[in-house]
């Protein structure tokens, strides 16, 4: 599965330029870090359609902003949200995506 | 069910600002409390989104109550929520718990600054409630405002420590609100890059009131006070020279321009809002080292309530030189004062 992570925006402004970014296919991850990955994509709902994207708050100022992208053979689901919108099941994920993007840096 | 955003006031935003901008209506402020009333009010509709139906959105939802300027401290405990725990409000004694502590004591160091240096009653003038959110979610190297109010995540450990230990940010996430209803600065480009710049000019006079440091005492840096224990030294901005503030493996380098030459044109960050913020904080830095912070922060002050929602740079540099020849005349400040913001904003090529 190919996954793509951006995290961007924040108080510190650390990644206003060029957005935290992490970019894999899962079959080049270590066996231990795939599974774990696909696991948390699986409890996130997203590739069964259960998570949309929805609005920001136009008030609120300095949040992270998220992209998650996923594609396989025959699914892709794309998500945009932030530190105010993202689904609760997704949490999970972003945390790990980042940590993992973190890692590459 | 399908929800529909619904835009709907009497007086469209874009007729409302342009008052505002050109001072028309019963009075200047006018136009901007209609603006700040309808900003308010599309908060809330977009809290409640999806709990109420079309009909209760369309019958309109009524302006918050005045507060009493009385701080609410809760703690998120690790979750993804905001307002999980009360554990400590106004008066209460000290808990066990440092963020609980300085997000407390730090709020109300910016609460009595804001009443008694510029005679602003909390963050909409009003005395509103200071709701602050401590132990948000889980290595959460963050701090934001929302609207109604602060949350801030407790670092990584590594890149970062705990967001709630820093009075410039408790002072730069609360001034967000105050600009919120002031100018209403747009949160992208221009507009966006002198929101953050406000909030930083306001974090940084706060924090050498508190320490009783002038202009040329101060390390003029952003952020240094929530560096990991590996970034010992290095801070997330600094307005003395845009540019310096970091330069290390973990965190890239500091990419903030000093000059309109370096000005940052790219759509990331809502077009560069903490990139562009670099040039105007310089220029703010250069009048405070001639006239000393606090005068320069009246300055400041008196110009952000009468910016509005798209200004840019350039109407900023209006604003601004306007209200030090104000200043000026009723002796605020002293005389060059005008000279020297012009000079200022001269150097960063404004």
């Amino acid at each position: 599965m190919r996954v793509e992570f951006d995290l961007s925006g924040g108080y510190g402004g650390l990644f206003a330029k060029a957005p935290l970014a992490y970019r894999i296919d899962t079959k080049d991850l270590p066996a231990e870090t795939r599974e774990k990955l696909l696991g948390m994509i699986q409890g996130s709902g997203l590739l069964e359609g259960r998570i949309r994207s929805t609005a920001g708050n136009t008030l609120a100022r300095d949040t992270f902003s998220y992209r998650i992208s996923l594609r396989d053979a025959d699914r892709t689901a794309e998500l945009t949200c932030d530190d105010l919108t993202a689904p609760e099941a997704v949490r999970p994920l972003l945390g790990f995506l980042k940590n993992l993007a973190f890692a590459e840096r | 069910m399908i929800f529909h955003r619904c835009d709907c006031r009497y007086v469209p935003d874009a007729i409302l600002e342009n008052l505002a901008k050109r001072g028309e209506g019963k009075t200047p402020v006018s136009a901007r409390a209609s603006l700040q009333q309808a900003n308010m009010k599309r908060k809330q509709r977009e809290s409640q989104a999806r709990s109420i139906s079309m009909d209760a959105l369309m019958a309109g939802v009524s302006a918050p109550s005045a507060g009493t300027a009385s701080r609410e401290v809760y703690d998120c405990a690790h979750k993804w929520e905001q307002r999980g725990k009360r554990v400590r409000s106004e008066g209460d004694p000290t808990t066990a718990d440092d963020d609980v502590t300085n997000a407390y004591d730090f709020a109300g160091i910016v609460r009595d600054f804001y009443l008694r240096e510029v005679n602003r009653n909390s963050i909409d003038n009003a005395a509103m409630n200071l709701i602050l959110n401590v132990h948000y979610g889980t290595d959460y190297m963050n701090a934001f405002w929302d609207g109604d109010e602060m949350t801030f995540g407790d670092g990584d450990g590594s890149i970062f420590t705990s967001f709630a230990r820093s009075l410039d940010v408790v002072a730069h996430e609360l001034t967000h609100g105050v600009t919120q209803f002031t100018a209403s600065l747009e949160y992208y480009s221009q507009s966006g890059a002198l929101n953050e710049h406000f909030s930083d000019v306001f974090g940084a006079a706060i924090t050498q009131d508190h320490l009783r440091q002038d202009a040329g005492q101060a390390d003029w840096l952003v952020g240094d006070e929530i560096m990991g224990p590996t970034l010992f030294g290095e801070a997330l901005r600094s307005m003395k020279m845009p540019g310096t503030a970091y330069d290390n493996s973990l965190m890239g380098k500091d990419q903030q321009p000093a000059h309109m030459n370096d000005y940052y044109t790219g759509p990331n960050d809502n077009q560069g809002v903490h990139i562009n913020s670099g040039i105007p904080n310089r220029a703010f830095y250069l009048v405070a080292i001639d006239i000393g912070t606090p005068k320069a922060l009246q300055i400041w002050y008196h110009a952000l309530q009468n910016l509005w929602p798209k200004a840019n740079f350039s109407d900023a540099v209006e604003v601004i030189v306007r209200s030090a020849q104000i200043l000026t005349k009723n002796k605020t400040v002293p005389v060059g004062t005008t000279q020297l913001v012009r000079m200022a904003f001269n150097e960063v090529g404004l």
